[in-house]
């Protein structure tokens, strides 16, 4: 074909894209005779408009989507290594299976995604919107996730080896089962956390926050850089707390519920706001010790010593071992009954 | 052939395909003897571990000259004008290294890669936005130190499809085009016109040493 000819076609094809009924994406490209599945390594996709995509196994490798509307597109089992998904909407997108190594997500909202087993290695996600998103098995290992939100994110079984998620915010994020061995977690909020499981050998927790975090059978090591308070509240949940002198050990905002104080020695412990619910105090010393506002629905306090304990605001109900006499004290005294 | 005073012959020949869009020279001056630290030919120079010593009988100063531009298409009816967001000039040294290609060329818009036997130097616009413009005149890119003769240099400058921009079009679309189109259609004229004549590489300079 001579390259006039050859130029006529292509200024045919151009017309017909310009003058096209649609703004799909996909049919503008099959117009040109391309396939946007194949075609678009590389390609400056920057402001595109994605919205409910079908880019199923696409081999998108290093495309440019900056401010890209990808609002729940099918992305599942693509590869978009190297890509740039900077301020791009993936929110409610699926992008389960996918290679994003060494994508930039920078400032992108992710909220509702599924990243079921994507791979987000070494991804930079700083900044990101991952409310509610599904990260079950994904691997985040060197990735970047400075200040991202991921509250109430589902994160079981993912790997966040050497992540960074300094001052993320984790809220209420399930983490059950995750690898976050060597992972920055300094600053971040993991109040609510589900930590159930997860390995935090050599993660960094500087600062952390760790109220009401569930940290069950999750595992620390010397290299764990974490408070002397969670430390403390870590061995209570996993090595037990009966007959243990924890006196005036500092305990509040902590998730205690069904752990087992009997005999333990709290006289004088901040408890302020833990939840102690279902936990056994039987023959527990609380005396001095600081339970304003603190759960006990269902507490095991048969003997045990609450003389002088500031009970503001606690909630009691239902609970083993309170005398009529003993409950018209704590009421006197503030505290709150909800029995059932 | 260009006869050197210290006895080697050098054998300079660019090839720009597209001189006019980017023009790359390089330009190879042997290292006068005062100015090593040892003899040019009599001592030994040692750059790597002292398992893998290797003998260094020469070392050449290369120069680098390097022009952007930007280049209309003419297609039948209307035309489009395109430009370069980056670039890759590579370097293959047969019989010579070059330790030092990290440190010389230190610009905004470059970033370097590769090795010592084939070091890369990666251009890049520096906002998205911009395209490379302007030029590089006579820059020094390194020494290379000779360990062998005959040496071979050669310097080639290649563009992946996501290097490339199109920065203005006469008669063909609106400015006013959606972003949507707008991708198809530079991904239509990248491949089927573009892409035939900008790769393998868009110049090839040679440079050989005896």
């Amino acid at each position: 074909m001579s390259e006039e000819k050859s130029l006529k076609d292509i200024e045919f094809l151009i017309n017909q894209v310009v003058t096209a009924d649609t703004e799909s994406l996909s049919e503008l490209a099959q117009i040109a005779g391309l396939n946007l599945s194949q075609d678009f390594t590389n390609a400056d996709l920057r402001d595109v408009n994605l919205q409910g995509a079908d880019l199923i196994c696409a081999n998108l490798k290093g495309v440019n989507l900056l401010r890209a509307n990808l609002r729940g597109a099918n992305i599942i089992r693509a590869n978009l290594e190297n890509s740039a998904l900077i301020r791009a909407n993936l929110s409610r997108a699926n992008l389960s299976f996918s290679n994003f190594h060494r994508a930039d997500f920078s400032e992108a909202y992710l909220n509702l995604a599924d990243l079921n087993k994507a791979n987000l290695s070494n991804c930079k996600l700083s900044d990101v919107d991952l409310i509610n998103a599904y990260l079950k098995q994904t691997n985040l290992s060197n990735a970047q996730l400075i200040r991202a939100n991921l509250t109430n994110a589902y994160l079981g079984g993912v790997n966040c080896n050497y992540a960074d998620l300094s001052f993320a915010n984790l809220t209420n994020g399930n983490f059950q089962g995750a690898d976050l061995t060597n992972a920055n977690l300094s600053e971040a909020n993991l109040s609510q956390a589900n930590l159930s499981g997860a390995n935090l050998h050599e993660a960094n927790m500087t600062n952390a926050n760790l109220s009401y975090a569930n940290l069950r059978n999750s595992q620390v090591n010397q290299g764990t850089n974490i408070s002397a308070k969670w430390y403390r509240v870590w061995a209570i949940l996993n090595q037990g707390a009966s007959k243990q002198d924890l006196n005036a050990a500092d305990l509040s905002s902590a998730d205690l519920a069904s752990t087992d104080f009997s005999f333990a020695q709290l006289s004088r412990a901040n408890l302020a706001s833990a939840n102690l619910s279902v936990a056994n105090l039987f023959n527990a010393n609380l005396q001095g010790a600081n339970l304003r506002y603190a759960q006990l629905w269902k507490t095991n306090l048969t003997d045990a010593n609450l003389a002088d304990a500031k009970v503001e605001k606690a909630i009691f109900g239902d609970n083993l071992g309170i005398t009529p006499e003993l409950k018209q004290n704590l009421l006197q005294k503030g505290a709150i009954f909800r029995d059932s | 052939m260009q006869k050197i005073n210290t006895g080697l012959t050098v054998a300079n020949q660019p090839g720009n395909r597209f001189p006019d869009f980017l023009y790359l020279d390089i330009k190879g001056i042997p290292v006068q003897k005062q100015q090593q630290n040892k003899g040019l030919f009599g001592g030994l120079f040692n750059f790597q571990s002292q398992s893998e010593q290797t003998q260094i009988i020469e070392e050449i100063d290369l120069y680098l000259t390097l022009k952007f531009n930007q280049k209309w298409q003419q297609l039948v009816n209307g035309s489009f004008k395109f430009g370069l967001r980056g670039g890759k000039l590579e370097l293959q040294l047969q019989n010579a290294i070059m330790p030092d290609y990290e440190s010389q060329l230190n610009l905004p818009q470059i970033t370097t890669q590769g090795s010592i036997t084939k070091p890369i130097w990666n251009f890049r616009a520096i906002t998205s936005q911009a395209i490379l413009n302007g030029a590089v005149d006579n820059v020094k890119l390194g020494t290379v130190k000779v360990s062998a003769l005959p040496c071979n240099v050669r310097a080639i400058f290649t563009i992946s499809l996501g290097d490339l921009a199109i920065t203005d079009s006469e008669g063909l679309w609106s400015s006013e085009i959606s972003h949507n189109k707008l991708a198809v259609l530079e991904r239509l004229v990248f491949l089927r016109i573009l892409e035939p004549k900008l790769t393998p590489h868009l110049s090839l300079v040679n440079l050989h040493y005896e």
